[in-house]
C-alpha cells in the first residue's frame, strides 16, 4: 500500500479509532486482554500467514530478519477455561523483513505468520476435546497423571535462538525446551542436552554470551537446587551442575558477567505438595528473609553469597564486572506475589493496585562481602532488554516498557516503550489511548555498531479495534515516533517474550 | 515473565543427583540369584507341593511404543511394604515384538500382587531419571495405576491373582 512517511498521529489514527466503523466490534476496557485471546480459543485452526503486509511509513531498508515472539494463546476449550495470562499454550509468531528486489528498487516486504505449537500437551488435548492439564494459577479437576513435567510444557514464556545453527527453541519455566522449525514454526520435539538433564526444567530466560555460549539455569520448586546449563557455540552441552541452595522456589531469570552467573533468589517460598495441580496458591512471602545474591563463579562453580533488603522481580537487564564490583541491573517487583495472583485476562476491576515495579541497581563487592541495592527511581517498568551480543558486557542502553498514569485503570499493563540511555534524559513513545504495549526490542544496527545505535522493534495491541501493529523505531528517537509500522488484519494473542534473528 | 512449576514429586520419587539412581522397584535383586542349596531345595519342593492346588500363572503382557528400543524389566510385589523401591519378590525381563512384551511369573499363590514395569532403553537395568529425579525412561504399573508424579500406592497397582487370572495389561509411558 503506502511507503510514504505518514506523521505518526495519522497512522495511529488510521488504526485506532477509524477503524471501527468498518470492524463493526469494540472490546470494552475490561475485556480489552481477553479479546486478544478469544480467537485462539477451541478447536485448533489453521495457522496465520499473512502475505506482504501494508507498511506505514518507511520500514529501514537494513533491518532484514525476523521477529519471533512467543505467549499464551488457547485457553479454552471444550468449555474448560483458564483465566490467568500465563495459562495458554503457546502461540508462536513470526514477522519476517525481507529485503524488495534490487532490480526494482522494490521496498523491503514484511509478512507475518503465527502458529500454535503442537505440545504433547496441546495434541493430547485437542485429541481429548477439551482442557485436561492443570495451569500455573488453575487446578483442572480429573487432570490426568503425569509422566514428568512436559506433560503440562505449553512452550508459552521466550525464544532462544542459535541463527548459527539455524535452530529456535520456545521456552516454558519448568520443563524441558521445545524444538521449532524457524521457518515452518513446527514443533519438532523437546530437547534433552544430556541423558541425565532429560525433561529437567531449562528456564525461559538463558543467556547468551558474546562468545556464542549459552548459559542457562533450571529449578525445580521445593527441590533445594538450581540446575546450571554451560552450553557451547557448537550447541553441545558442555557442563552441567547442581547448586545446592535455599529460596530457589521461584527463579525467573538470571544474569551472566564475564566471570560469574548472578542468582538474585527473593523470599518467596513453597510450601505445596508438587505435582498435584496449581502451584501458584502453595507459595508464601517470608517478611523475615532478604533477597539472596548468589554469585557463583563459572569456572569452578564456587558460590558467594550475599543479602540484600527483600525484593521481589522477574526480569534482569543484565550484570557486569566493574573495577572490582559487580554491576547488577533489574525491575523490582516489590509484591509479586499480589502481582501473580491478578495477572488475569480480566480486568482487574476491584483489585488493589500492586505497588510500582522499580528500576534496581545491585553493586557487589566481592572482595569485601559487601552488597548495594539502589532504586534511581524509574518506576512502572517492566521487560527490560538489553544489545543482545553484550550479555555480561557493560551496558548503558536498555529498552523498557512504563505504565503511562494515563492509562485506563480497567486493562492491566504497559503503554510506552521507554528508553534508557546512560545519564541521558529516557526517551519515551507512548502507544496512546487503547493501547496495550508488548515487550519491545533493541536491534544493533550491525554487529558492530556502537550501543543504542539501530532500532527498538515491538508490537502493541490496540483493544478497541482488536488489532496488532508492530512498530520500528529509530533506537536514538523512540521519542519521535515509529519509522514505520505495519498493522496486521486480525489481532494477536497478548504474549511474553521475543527474539530478534538477523537474516 | 512466568514461572510456571509443575513440579516433579522429588521425594517420593528420590531421585540420587550424583548416581542419577531412581528406583521404581524394578532393578535388579540386590544379590544375584545363588544356587540353592539342598536344604532349601527341599524346603522349596515342599513348599511348592504344598501349594501346588492353588497354584497360578500370571502373564503380564506390556504395550511398547513402537518406536522404542530396550527388554522390558518387570518386578513383582506381594505387599505394599517395600513396594515399589523394595526388594521385589521376583523380576522378570521380555524383549518386545511387535508393540508388546509379555512377561510371565508361574506358580504363584493365589493371593494378591501389584507389579512395576519399566523399559531399560539403554540396557543398564535401572530406570533412569534425570537430576530432579523424573524418570527418563518410559514406566508403568499394575492396573495401569498412575499418580500425580510419582509411584501409586499398593493398593491402586494390586490386583487379585488366581486360577484363571486373566492377563495384566501394561501401558508404558
Amino acid at each position: 500500500m503506502t511507503h510514504t512517511h505518514l506523521p505518526r498521529r495519522a497512522v495511529l489514527a488510521a488504526l485506532g479509532a477509524s477503524l471501527l466503523p468498518v470492524l463493526g466490534h469494540s472490546a470494552e476496557a475490561p475485556d480489552a486482554w481477553r479479546s486478544s485471546y478469544t480467537p485462539y480459543n477451541g478447536p485448533l485452526k489453521a495457522p496465520l500467514a499473512s502475505g506482504p503486509l501494508p507498511v506505514q511509513g518507511r520500514w529501514p531498508e537494513a533491518l532484514q530478519g525476523t521477529l519471533y515472539r512467543v505467549g499464551p494463546a488457547r485457553r479454552e476449550l471444550g468449555g474448560v477455561a483458564m483465566d490467568h495470562w500465563f495459562d495458554g499454550d503457546g502461540m508462536l509468531q513470526a514477522f519476517r523483513f525481507e529485503q524488495g528486489q534490487a532490480s526494482t528498487q522494490a521496498p523491503p516486504r514484511v509478512s507475518h505468520r503465527g502458529a500454535l505449537l503442537a505440545t504433547p500437551k496441546l495434541t493430547a488435548e485437542e485429541a481429548a476435546g477439551r482442557l485436561l492439564y492443570s495451569g500455573f494459577a488453575t487446578t483442572l479437576p480429573h487432570a490426568p497423571p503425569l509422566s514428568g513435567p512436559d506433560d503440562l510444557n505449553p512452550a508459552n514464556i521466550n525464544l532462544l535462538a542459535l541463527p548459527a545453527r539455524k535452530e529456535l527453541f520456545a521456552l516454558w519455566e519448568a520443563g524441558s525446551a521445545l524444538a521449532v522449525d524457524p521457518v515452518t514454526l513446527q514443533a519438532q520435539g523437546f530437547k534433552a542436552w544430556s541423558p541425565e538433564t532429560r525433561g529437567a526444567p531449562f528456564s525461559a530466560h538463558p543467556r547468551v554470551a558474546p562468545d556464542g555460549s549459552v548459559w542457562n539455569f533450571g529449578y525445580v520448586p521445593g527441590s533445594g537446587k538450581l540446575l546450571v546449563y554451560d552450553i557451547a557455540p557448537t550447541g553441545q552441552l558442555r557442563r552441567q551442575h547442581v547448586l545446592t541452595t535455599a529460596q530457589a522456589d521461584m527463579v525467573h531469570d538470571f544474569a551472566i558477567t564475564d566471570r560469574h552467573l548472578v542468582f538474585l533468589l527473593m523470599p518467596l517460598q513453597f510450601h505445596g505438595q508438587p505435582g498435584m495441580g496449581s502451584p501458584l496458591p502453595h507459595y508464601q512471602w517470608n517478611d523475615q528473609a532478604p533477597l539472596v545474591v548468589l554469585l557463583v563463579d563459572k569456572a569452578d562453580f564456587k558460590v558467594q553469597r550475599f543479602e540484600l533488603p527483600a525484593t521481589g522481580l522477574f526480569h534482569l537487564a543484565n550484570a557486569w564486572e566493574e573495577g572490582g564490583t559487580v554491576q547488577v541491573r533489574f525491575v523490582a517487583q516489590p509484591d509479586i506475589l499480589h502481582a501473580l495472583r491478578h495477572l488475569k485476562v480480566d480486568g482487574p476491576r476491584s483489585t488493589p493496585a500492586a505497588p510500582a515495579t522499580r528500576w534496581a541497581h545491585i553493586t557487589l563487592t566481592p572482595a569485601t562481602g559487601q552488597a548495594r541495592l539502589a532504586y534511581p527511581g524509574l518506576a512502572h517498568v517492566e521487560f527490560p532488554r538489553i544489545h543482545p551480543a553484550r550479555n555480561g558486557l557493560p551496558t548503558r542502553f536498555t529498552t523498557l516498557l512504563e505504565r503511562s498514569a494515563g492509562m485506563d485503570a480497567q486493562v492491566q499493563g504497559f503503554d510506552t516503550v521507554l528508553t534508557l540511555r546512560g545519564d541521558q534524559t529516557p526517551q519515551r513513545h507512548r502507544y496512546g489511548a487503547g493501547w496495550i504495549a508488548e515487550e519491545h526490542v533493541y536491534v544493533p544496527a550491525s554487529p558492530g555498531a556502537a550501543e543504542g545505535r539501530g532500532w527498538v522493534l515491538g508490537t502493541a495491541y490496540h483493544w478497541p479495534s482488536e488489532r496488532t501493529t508492530l512498530s520500528v523505531f529509530d533506537a536514538q528517537a523512540v521519542n519521535a515516533g515509529p519509522l514505520a509500522s505495519v498493522t496486521l488484519p486480525y489481532g494477536l494473542p497478548l504474549g511474553l517474550h521475543g527474539q530478534f534473528v538477523p537474516a | 515473565m512466568c514461572f510456571l512449576h509443575f513440579v516433579a514429586n522429588v521425594s517420593r520419587f528420590r531421585g540420587g543427583l550424583g548416581t542419577v539412581r531412581v528406583d521404581l522397584g524394578v532393578a535388579q535383586p540386590d544379590h544375584p540369584p545363588k544356587a540353592p542349596r539342598m536344604k532349601e531345595l527341599f524346603l522349596s519342593l515342599a513348599a511348592l507341593a504344598a501349594l501346588t492346588a492353588h497354584a497360578a500363572d500370571l502373564r503380564i503382557e506390556v504395550t511398547v511404543p513402537a518406536q522404542k528400543q530396550g527388554a522390558v524389566l518387570a518386578a513383582l510385589f506381594d505387599r505394599s511394604e517395600g513396594f515399589p523401591r523394595g526388594k521385589p519378590l521376583q523380576v522378570a525381563t521380555a524383549q518386545p515384538g511387535d508393540g508388546m512384551a509379555v512377561v510371565q511369573f508361574v506358580g504363584l499363590p493365589e493371593g494378591d500382587y501389584a507389579v512395576s514395569v519399566f523399559l531399560d532403553e539403554n540396557s543398564n537395568m535401572k530406570l533412569d531419571a534425570n537430576v530432579f529425579g523424573v524418570p527418563t525412561e518410559l514406566y508403568g504399573f499394575s492396573r495401569n495405576a498412575r499418580s500425580a508424579l510419582g509411584p501409586p500406592p499398593f493398593a491402586d497397582a494390586a490386583f487379585r491373582v488366581g486360577a484363571d487370572a486373566p492377563p495384566q495389561v501394561i501401558e508404558l509411558k
